[in-house]
């Protein structure tokens, strides 16, 4: 009973070890392929940001649809259209949430946690910052 | 089977994002995540389907992997993804009822503590005779 007991003990141990040392090597090989993408993409992050775009709730608004949907997280607008036929999870999942801000935010928040934010970041492109204050205006 | 739990297990904690649509809302909480389920689910299953690969706590684990194979079939209702689940659901409970055989490490354990067992009654029989 007792080396039963030991036996299992051991078998848990070597596969929580196993699979924290497994995700510790994922996310730093996913922060690795992040950083150079985004430094790949600075230039036109950095063309967009230029131009100063600032989207109000209501453009926002108008890009809900499964071709042509943006979403807003923590202040800022992307264009996910195109990573909408390669979400997991099926597209129709995420098209109720195209063209919103803070009903997206919860529902991505609620099912991925804070730590699949840089992917977000990675798979959108970014369109501008969301105008908080234009929306309260309008 | 195990082999089966190992792969599902292994695929689920190596790339959980893959698997996060099919955990339902319900299951959802503020603290464990979609992808945190995924993980915890995968990690049970690959303890589980070593436990039945080398046949520790056999039936134990079989009847657990069932339960859970049955709420996922239940879950997904009836699509060719849930049939196969129930279908899989089914095979492992005929593990558990089936129970123990001899190749498994709890019949040799068992056996093992069986025969310690006996020689320890029988010093004990021989120390009473000599008395």
């Amino acid at each position: 009973m007792k080396s039963k007991l030991l036996i299992a003990a051991g078998i848990i141990i070597l596969v929580v070890l196993g699979v924290f040392f497994l995700r510790t090597n994922q996310s730093g090989y996913q922060t690795d392929t992040q950083i150079s993408a985004e430094s790949g993409d600075t230039q036109i992050d950095q063309e967009q940001v230029a131009q100063k775009n600032t989207i109000p709730l209501l453009e926002l608004a108008k890009h809900n649809a499964l071709d042509d949907c943006w979403i807003a997280y923590d202040k800022k607008v992307y264009d996910i259209t195109s990573f909408l036929p390669r979400h997991p999870g099926t597209p129709e999942k995420i098209l109720p949430y195209c063209g919103s801000a803070s009903e997206f935010e919860r529902a991505f928040v609620k099912q991925h946690g804070t730590s699949k934010v840089s992917n977000l970041m990675k798979v959108g492109t970014f369109i501008g910052d969301f105008d908080v204050m234009g929306n309260i205006n309008n | 089977m195990s082999i089966v739990f190992l792969y599902f297990g292994y695929k689920q904690v190596s790339a959980p994002d893959t698997w996060i649509s099919f955990v339902p809302d319900a299951v959802i909480t503020s603290t464990l995540t979609a992808n945190n389920l995924v993980i915890l689910n995968g990690i049970l299953e690959l303890i589980l389907g070593i436990f039945l690969l080398i046949g520790l706590y056999t039936r134990f684990s079989a009847l657990v992997l069932s339960i859970k194979l049955l709420l996922i079939a239940y879950s997904i209702g009836l699509s060719p993804l849930g049939i196969r689940d129930f279908a899989l659901a089914l095979a492992t409970l005929s593990v558990f009822l089936n129970g123990i055989d001899n190749y498994t490490l709890d019949h040799k354990l068992s056996k093992h503590a069986k025969q310690k067992k006996e020689l320890v009654e029988e010093e004990t029989e021989e120390d009473f005779d000599e008395e």
